[in-house]
């Protein structure tokens, strides 16, 4: 498959003599590399800010530690069907991915980037060009060398007409050159885009050239690609994915020799092969797996980064009155949905999950539930309750709302919920049942209310601006999450004020404003940022203390995982 | 014979293209579209531009008539879910299918052929009775209850046998194999072996009332003879039309119990296609299990008369 169209200029100079990359972004990671290998590793680390503790262990386990052992984890065979990078759909077949293939830059668990196949980088005043320095010595899994090559191999197809990249609508918008010269790589954007790094990290892992230049997307590659991560593929069948550690890994060394991912398609299965010991970690259900906690199996936990709520179609004329909205929320028992669904999670309030951390406002008001006080906000609205068939109407119009909840009993329980809520405040809710596939049908058209998990990107200010700047596209024409129709140009210059500048202070700043907005305009109805849990064997331990992305814990803190 | 299978060739062409019509028909005429979202994930893609790269959006009839004629040359095109070949997925699973539901079948037959004929010879003894407990017992618990009863009595509690997947591990001998078979084989052939002895059973003690029988008996013939070279040769003709039945189920795999068990076989397969809308390896499962099926009952025809001659093919 070759590149047809390179939207923007893509230039490689092996022997061009390049420009000097600053070394004002060196990563810790870096500066105990380079003080290691002057024998000054050990007085170094006592030099660095932040947890030095992570960084002594990166780098003693160089020469010290082997990795041992393997872990069996249950996982759902079906959802690791593609591990391309490019084409990988589904977020557990992403994070497995994200194991094996790398790109110029990486998330440490907090979501902040640090190096990836690039060790330092640098961003010019006017945040129009990156430079990026990229690592020596790293090896492919079947031993080729990575070079630059590879990186123009990977930004070439990622934008090539035919590409099948998520990237590719960012690079084609922003990147206006690609230079790539020796062990430097230079991006030139045509304006400042701040999320840049976090495309890198999340949507553009690097391909190798020498594998991959006749067919990009070589069914073979699909199965058991080749990388420069942590783990590579040792083994495949269809009941199983073997993930080796990759001793020659040039980052954080796994501590398990072996990840083996086995198939075990449902909950029962799981719980079954977990108690007869052929599987080690599995997905914990407080509903279903109590008493294995109780028996003393570990379970970590970690706030999943979508919340989960209830969307408001303001297309709907009542639901575009504000007051309407904020009645509907104050009316809905959030409460018993979190004790039946959201046993391990967390009451939200904002539309940012907590696991985005210092993005998350914590500030925004606490939405109560009070019957009385929506009974009140919808009797100013001019609503009156009708004793007779306790609804409200205005205007000769009942208050009438259709639900739709899809197959999963949460939904159905959440609109059960909402339905008997919200009568106790003259709203006549009407549940309508539809299958998982007609969600994007039923979104991308009028629907007043729908429940929903709202998954934000990795970069949080590319995710507000998906879900609350205006835009005329449909979910299904753009992939805009703005499915409720909101429109305000308060909001939608604060991020495009945000998605142009790298601060992060000053993104923080704007993240918890346009959540304040939210939360006042209310287009969604945040229930719960679900828990999400992994029960395991006493002899299997975690170690990672920030589990924000446990959303997809597995790949993401697959090298942390230990058998003792 | 050679005229028989002509002209049940001939009529096999019709119930392809049926077959092949119908499965395309129900695959878009299902309402919802590929590219399902995760309300639990909220992942958000361009479902249009999905549709495009898939082919989707191309007009039915275009679409009918260019799967219809990369589908009889027996290409189902590639799986949305990780671009290989249908072909490959199909043939890959068909193994472990194979072993799980010819293991499962065999001992059906095997089990229920004792049952039945014990049971009809000695009939209302307690043997009978038990036989006919066990036969109501196996038609009437639901497959994954048992399943999941014999998950926690052999593999938890009693520790003895492996319940997920085919093999473990760190072991893929076939006596890995064989300990990883025992449990899902003996559970869906429960239900097999039940129904096949109720009707065995049945046609067994229709046949022993025969007059032929009773000539056998009166001629002096020892009643081993009687039973087995008289009576349970004319009361297969009735269990090879339930055995027929049960060769789609060979083919298509046997989704409760394969899920149940991790078992990594075709009704696993039609399982996760439908539930993600990977059109192709849906609709190449279907045709696949209906080629399968027809060549089973056209087996079947042939199967009839080597155990009763009276049936002529030529006929």
């Amino acid at each position: 498959m070759t590149h047809d169209h390179n939207p923007f200029e893509l230039t490689f100079a092996d022997h061009e003599e390049f420009e000097e990359a600053s070394a004002g972004s060196l990563s810790r990671r870096d500066l105990i590399e380079r003080a290691a290998a002057l024998g000054l590793a050990l007085p170094a680390l006592s030099l660095l800010p932040g947890n030095t503790a992570d960084a002594r262990a990166a780098m003693l386990q160089r020469s010290a530690r082997r990795p041992t052992g393997q872990i069996v984890f249950a996982t759902r065979m079906s959802e690791l069907g593609d591990l391309h990078p490019f084409t990988a759909r589904l977020s557990r077949a992403m994070a497995v991915s994200y194991q094996i293939n790398e790109g110029l830059v990486k998330f440490a668990p907090d979501l902040s980037i640090v190096p990836g196949l690039a060790t330092a980088w640098k961003v010019s005043k006017n945040e129009l060009v990156y430079t990026f320095r990229l690592r020596k010595g790293v090896k492919w899994h079947d031993g080729t060398p990575f070079t630059g090559n590879d990186v123009r191999f990977t930004f070439g197809a990622a934008v090539a007409t035919n590409s099948q990249s998520a990237a590719r609508t960012v690079l084609t918008q922003y990147i206006k050159r690609l230079r790539v010269t020796g062990d430097t790589v230079v991006i030139t954007l045509r304006e400042p885009y701040s999320a840049l790094l976090s495309v890198l990290a999340s949507q553009l892992q690097i391909l190798p050239a020498h594998k991959l230049r006749g067919n990009v997307y070589e069914a073979g590659f699909r199965q058991t690609p080749v990388g420069t991560g942590p783990f590579q593929v040792t083994g495949r069948t269809s009941g199983a994915l073997t993930l080796s550690a990759n001793t020659g890994y040039w980052g954080f060394r796994p501590y398990a020799a072996k990840i083996i991912l086995s198939d075990a398609p449902d909950t029962a299965s799981q719980q079954a092969g977990f108690l007869s010991g052929e599987l080690d970690v599995v997905a914990y259900v407080p509903t279903a797996m109590s008493g294995l906690r109780a028996q003393g199996f570990p379970v970590y936990a970690g706030a999943a980064t979508s919340t989960h709520g209830i969307l408001l179609d303001l297309q709907n004329p009542i639901l575009q009155d504000v007051r309407v909205r904020q009645a509907l929320a104050l009316g809905l028992d959030r409460r018993r949905a979190r004790q039946l669904h959201y046993t391990d999670g967390v009451l939200a309030d904002s539309v940012v999950s907590t696991a985005y951390g210092p993005y998350h406002d914590t500030k925004v008001k606490p939405i109560a539930h009070d019957p009385r006080g929506a009974n009140n906000v919808l009797d100013g609205a001019g609503w009156k309750l009708d004793p007779r068939t306790g609804i409200r109407s205005k205007g000769g119009q009942q208050l009438e709302l259709t639900h739709y909840a899809w197959p999963a009993q949460q939904w159905q329980d959440i609109a059960a919920i909402a339905q008997a809520s919200w009568k106790q405040i003259g709203v006549d809710v009407k549940i309508v049942r539809a299958d998982n596939s007609q969600i994007a049908t039923i979104i991308s058209g009028k629907y007043d209310v729908a429940p929903l998990g709202l998954g934000l990107t990795t970069d949080p200010i590319s995710g507000l601006v998906q879900l609350l700047h205006t835009t005329t596209k449909t979910f299904r024409e753009g992939g805009t999450l703005n499915v409720f129709h909101y429109s305000n140009r308060q909001v939608d210059a604060l991020l495009d004020k945000a998605i142009r500048i790298s601060n992060r202070e000053e993104r923080i700043k704007v993240a918890h404003a346009v959540q304040q907005r939210a939360r006042t305009a209310m287009p969604f109805i945040p229930i719960a940022y679900p828990a999400l849990e992994l029960i395991t064997k006493k002899n299997i331990v975690l170690h990672e203390r920030n589990r924000g992305l446990s959303g997809i814990a597995v790949g993401y803190f697959m090298s942390k995982w230990q058998v003792k | 014979m050679t005229g028989f299978l002509l002209r049940r060739f001939r009529q096999v062409v019709p119930q392809l293209l049926i077959l092949f019509t119908i499965s395309f028909a129900i695959i878009h005429l299902t309402p919802g579209t590929t590219g399902a979202v995760n309300p639990e994930a909220g992942v958000t893609q361009n479902l249009d531009a999905l549709r495009e790269q898939l082919g989707l959006d191309r007009p039915l009839p275009v679409k009918y008539v260019d799967w219809l004629w990369h589908a009889v040359q027996l290409d189902f095109g590639t799986s949305f879910d990780d671009g290989r070949p249908v072909i490959d997925k199909i043939l890959e699973r068909l193994p472990a299918t194979l072993l799980l539901t010819g293991t499962a079948l065999a001992l059906s037959i095997l089990i229920s052929l004792v049952l039945a004929v014990m049971s009809s010879v000695y009939r209302n003894s307690l043997f009978d009775y038990a036989a006919t407990v066990f036969s109501f017992f196996g038609l009437s618990i639901p497959a994954f209850w048992a399943a999941i009863l014999a998950i926690i009595v052999f593999g938890v509690q009693l520790d003895l046998l492996p319940v997920q997947g085919m093999n473990s591990v760190d072991d893929d001998g076939a006596v890995d194999t064989l300990r990883h078979l025992i449990l899902p084989a003996g559970v869906l052939a429960l239900e097999g072996t039940a129904a096949l002895t109720r009707y065995l059973r049945s046609s067994m003690i229709e046949v022993l009332h025969e007059d032929y029988v009773r000539t056998a008996r009166a001629k002096g013939l020892s009643e081993r003879t009687v039973v087995f070279s008289h009576a349970f040769r004319n009361a297969l003709v009735s269990s090879v039309t339930i055995l027929g039945l049960r060769l789609p189920i060979l083919v298509g795999g046997a989704v409760l119990i394969e899920t149940v068990f991790a078992w990594p076989g075709i009704g696993r397969l039609g399982f996760e296609a439908v539930s993600t809308r990977d059109y192709p390896v849906v609709m190449g499962l279907l045709v696949f299990t209906g080629i399968v099926t027809i060549i089973g009952n056209l087996l079947a025809d042939i199967t009839y008369s080597l155990v009763d001659p009276r049936v002529k093919l030529s006929g």
